[in-house]
């Protein structure tokens, strides 16, 4: 998708209303840059002494928003900035560049690299080459655009629980599968069977992709749904959600009903502060805590159906 | 030992609401950052907070790992609750859209003196204006 990035320098006093001229045009949001800022990491500093962003002096400062190619606002833009110009006594310089998601949707792929999961979980990108051992599980992933590389606490609590909890020839529902990575674990430690949904055409697509790349598209099934009402009539030996507490919260009576008789629900994405409430709410429904694993803010949950 | 930084963002957007889109994705892709992993991270901290944009000001160390602050909201979204109005004015000069007690000017100056690092409160109270005439609200007292 092309995009035009408008590249205003102002100066401090201009910032907010600049800012606020790019909201109420629909950029949805702006990154604010000082530039003096930049040139303070032309080398790595030790983070007790990095400095705060601050855009309160006379700058002046940079801000960048982003609108969709097709949409023609340049002169909406430039009244903008003249009015905030003349209101706030401060002059700007604009420059508008044409960008692509491809200039940036890529470039964390090069600090991506092979890494161990548990025992013997192995997530290897797709792109780079490795000699794995014979007792590694490897999970090739191309994580594109979706959720799901492995190195959130979130997805690693899952992948932990998947290796040390599923005994082979389950029914899994991976309940929003982002980048399929969980249940790619899943089926390559045995499960029979995996249904991966995702209300995201981007996740499904990447998914798809993955399950292709590991030759499992015999036992994961990826589609297009919704948590709330695609899963209704499903019944599974394990739930897998790696979301995050407000979408679980309200769904977990159905997810308990899915589940099969001591069937598990790992539910992780959990701040912190929220694993009160959770832990409520998975006891009202009738299921058990079995394990919980926790890493800085970050709650993942093992729970079974009594 | 203290972890090297290779660079800070500062980005307005909203609350819950973080895509790989822009301008998420250009300023953590020029960095080298998991741009999917920010957005879950901010989405789950700012879910209570839906309806508000929320500056983040986020750290990128040098093996690409990295940590956010969330920030009050800005002065304009402030502004606009304090007047009651949806959307600010596209000709603040000529459409006035709402009128705003000074005193209110006064409190958010003190809401976000220390997110603006203004030197004192008179410069936080003069940008706090600045962004109110620029929205068309007019200041009474």
């Amino acid at each position: 998708m092309k995009w035009i990035e408008i590249n205003v320098l102002i100066a401090g006093p201009g910032v907010e209303p600049a800012a606020a001229l790019f909201h109420r045009l629909g950029s949805g949001g702006v990154m604010i840059e000082d530039p003096q800022l930049a040139n303070t990491f032309a080398e790595p500093v030790d983070e007790d002494k990095a400095p705060r962003c601050d855009f309160s002096g006379l700058g002046p400062y940079r801000i960048k928003a982003y609108i969709h190619a097709e949409r023609e606002l340049q002169e909406q833009i430039s009244a903008g900035l003249d009015e905030v110009q003349s209101l706030c006594g401060c002059s700007y310089e604009v420059q508008y560049n044409e960008v692509e998601d491809k200039d940036w949707e890529d470039s964390w792929k090069q600090y991506y690299h092979t890494f161990k999961v548990g025992q013997r979980l192995l997530i290897k990108p797709s792109w780079e080459p490795w000699p794995a051992k014979e007792e590694d599980v490897v999970i090739e992933i191309d994580p594109g655009m979706a959720f799901g590389t492995g190195s959130h606490a979130s997805t690693r609590f899952c992948l932990l629980l998947i290796e040390k909890y599923l005994r082979g020839g389950e029914r899994v529902i991976d309940a929003g599968c982002g980048s399929g990575i969980l249940s790619l674990a899943a089926a390559k430690l045995g499960a029979a069977e995996v249904l991966a949904i995702d209300l995201d055409s981007v996740a499904v697509k990447v998914a798809a992709e993955n399950v292709e790349l590991n030759g499992l598209a015999d036992r994961i099934k990826v589609y297009a749904g919704d948590i709330y009402t695609d899963i209704g009539c499903e019944q599974a030996d394990l739930i897998m959600a790696n979301l995050t507490a407000d979408i679980i919260l309200p769904w977990l009576p159905a997810a308990a009903a899915a589940l099969n008789r001591s069937g598990w629900l790992f539910a992780s994405g959990i701040q912190d502060r929220r694993w009160p409430e959770m832990r409520q709410a998975m006891e009202q429904v009738g299921l058990v805590i079995e394990e919980v694993l926790f890493d800085a803010d970050w709650v993942g949950v093992a729970a079974r159906r009594s | 030992m203290a972890k090297k930084v290779i660079g800070k963002i500062s980005l307005q957007i909203s609350a819950g609401k973080a895509t790989p889109a822009p301008p998420v994705g250009p300023a953590l892709g020029q960095y080298g950052v998991n741009i999917m992993g920010f957005c879950k991270d901010y989405n789950a901290r700012t879910a209570d907070k839906t309806g508000y944009i929320i500056p983040v000001e986020i750290t990128v160390f040098e093996d690409r790992s990295f940590t956010f602050v969330l920030k009050s909201p800005p002065a304009s979204d402030l502004l606009k609750k304090a007047a009651g109005v949806d959307k600010g004015s596209g000709e603040p000069n000529q459409k006035k859209v709402g009128k705003v007690p000074r005193a209110k000017i006064i409190e958010i100056a003190e809401t976000k003196k220390d997110d603006l690092n203004a030197a004192d409160l008179d410069s936080a109270i003069r940008m706090i204006e600045g962004t109110a005439r620029s929205m068309g609200l007019e200041i009474v007292d």
